[in-house]
């Protein structure tokens, strides 16, 4: 029972380590596997993603947050998931980014990337699930990871960068799942076809960048009052 | 829990169709040649209309073949070439081995879509949760949590603004961007403070007291199962075996390769018949009907 009790930290610890290690993986070996001209890219580079997105979420599952912890997540997951399927008319406008970054602060980064994986995972039983679900659990979920990681130094208190951020995550977003597709299912790449095809998509990622933007314009105090209020009123 | 309605797979432990699916699913995503392409579309056509019926694929395929196009399309778009020139548009060439890659790459993320939609059909919630290692705690209860409060959230959404708008009380009308903040503020409130108190009840129930709260498990791997994974394990092997014999040696550029022996198609052409085939004959047997639950 002792022996058990004492691996759990070091397990936790284990999967700490490998958290950004497995985040960094994914770019590289989209772009080592292209560069390489290897036909199954596409099917490879889902197995490193779908592999980073397994470890980072067991990572979180190490860490054994208690109940009371394990609800707000939740509750953040579904309301990014529902945000998602209401904004649906609005192609790019989508507040799943500006939440996953929200969690990231408020909850901490495991909790972050959870809420923008799980958040990709749900509503895409409402817009069909694919090939590409995997890379939008990777790209939400790293949203709201290096949400948390900002929120822990202590910058996102300072407005310009919770803003940077929230317009650049549009554009990483964009590169990750441009990226997945370009390097994954065009065939021979060049140079001049990937720059291409990411200006063809950079005013959509550049919409989802303001969005994301003005979402946290509009609930980053709200939600953090809201959020506030509940940690104090139930000795979170 | 088993499931109101019967589905193909309810009289097989979880384990056999997750592992069929998934397989067949990434088999196809690593398998980039014309031949197995067309036979896991073929495949996962058939089955999502076995298991999800002809309207929900039909509503599918609206707009799964325009994505199919679109990819088609991009390929000889961003990256002309080939040596079969079909057609030049403007200062473009239009090349038959670059039009067939983008085909094969639009028909293959339009095969796993349809076998991951196939798989949710088949795979209720209930039995992906109960396929999660039992030291996982965290996870699965956070996933499936968030998976019941999202309906929930989209219909307390919808009565909060329909009180608001009904209310002539409430003062001035806020504008969108003022009404969106607030409903989604208080909805966040209002499902925090129900989020905690459902979790002290879960704690009086003997959450987080440390020991295992039951050994009941909903599905138990039966002798049958076992046979049925190994199976299906020695299938997956020689698909890949025979895949990858056949992709090595084959190229889309400058000039589409023979295609093989043809036996070398003939394991994948029952993997991919095997879903349909299944849930076709638990549906003959009455449903399948939920398996004897230990």
């Amino acid at each position: 029972m002792n022996a058990k009790k004492q691996t759990r930290p070091s397990t936790a610890g284990l999967f700490g380590a490998v958290e950004m290690p497995a985040l960094a993986a994914v770019p590289v070996a989209l772009v080592a596997l292209a560069a390489a001209g290897v036909r199954a890219t596409a099917g490879l580079t889902l197995m490193v993603c779908a592999l980073a997105v397994v470890l980072v979420l067991a990572s979180f599952e190490s860490s054994r947050p208690a109940l009371r912890q394990l609800m707000p997540t939740a509750v953040l997951a579904a309301l990014a998931a529902a945000g998602r399927v209401l904004f649906a008319p609005l192609p790019d406008v989508k507040p799943v980014s500006a939440i996953a970054i929200v969690a990231g602060a408020a909850l901490g980064r495991r909790s972050g990337f959870v809420v923008g994986a799980l958040a990709a995972l749900l509503s895409n039983f409402f817009f069909g699930q694919g090939p590409w679900t995997p890379w939008q659990m990777y790209a939400w979920g790293l949203v709201g990871y290096v949400g948390g990681i900002l929120a822990e130094r202590g910058a996102l208190d300072r407005r310009w960068v919770l803003y940077g951020w929230g317009l650049a995550s549009g554009l990483v977003y964009g590169l990750i799942l441009n990226g997945y597709h370009v390097l994954g299912y065009v065939q021979p790449l060049t140079w001049q076809a990937a720059l291409a095809a990411c200006a063809a998509s950079l005013p959509l990622d550049v919409t989802h960048g303001v969005a994301t933007t003005g979402f946290l314009a509009a609930i980053w105090e709200g939600w953090g009052r809201a959020i506030r209020r509940v940690v104090e009123k139930y000795d979170l | 829990m088993a499931s109101a309605r019967p589905t193909p797979f309810d009289a097989c432990h979880a384990a056999v169709p997750a592992t069929l699916l998934a397989g067949t699913a990434l088999l196809s995503m690593l398998s980039v040649q014309p031949v197995y392409v067309a036979l896991s579309l073929a495949g996962a056509l058939t089955f999502s209309l076995v298991a999800r019926g002809g309207r929900a694929t039909l509503r599918g395929l609206r707009w799964q073949l325009p994505l199919l196009a679109l990819v088609c399309l991009a390929n000889p778009f961003f990256s002309a070439s080939g040596s079969t020139l079909l057609l030049k548009v403007g200062p473009r060439s239009v090349y038959a081995e670059s039009l067939a890659y983008g085909a094969t790459m639009g028909a293959l993320m339009v095969a796993v879509a349809l076998w991951l939609e196939g798989a949710a059909a088949v795979l209720t919630q209930d039995r992906l949760l109960a396929l999660s290692p039992r030291r996982a705690r965290s996870l699965p209860l956070v996933a499936s949590m968030a998976s019941q409060l999202l309906p929930q959230m989209l219909s307390r959404a919808r009565t909060m603004r329909a009180t608001a708008s009904a209310c002539t009380a409430a003062g001035a009308r806020l504008g969108l961007r003022d009404e969106l903040v607030r409903t989604s503020t208080m909805l966040l409130a209002w499902s925090l403070e129900d989020s905690v108190e459902r979790a002290d009840s879960m704690r009086a129930r003997g959450w987080e007291s440390g020991r295992p709260r039951t050994c009941y498990r909903p599905e138990r791997v039966r002798g049958c199962d076992a046979a049925a994974l190994a199976g299906i394990v020695a299938l997956l092997a020689l698909c890949a075996w025979c895949t990858w014999e056949t992709c090595s040696g084959w190229r889309f550029y400058p000039r589409m390769s023979d295609l093989g022996p043809w036996w070398r198609y003939l394991p994948w052409a029952v993997l991919a018949a095997l879903p349909a085939t299944l849930s076709l004959a638990s549906s003959r047997d009455g449903g399948g009907g939920p398996r004897g639950r230990a």
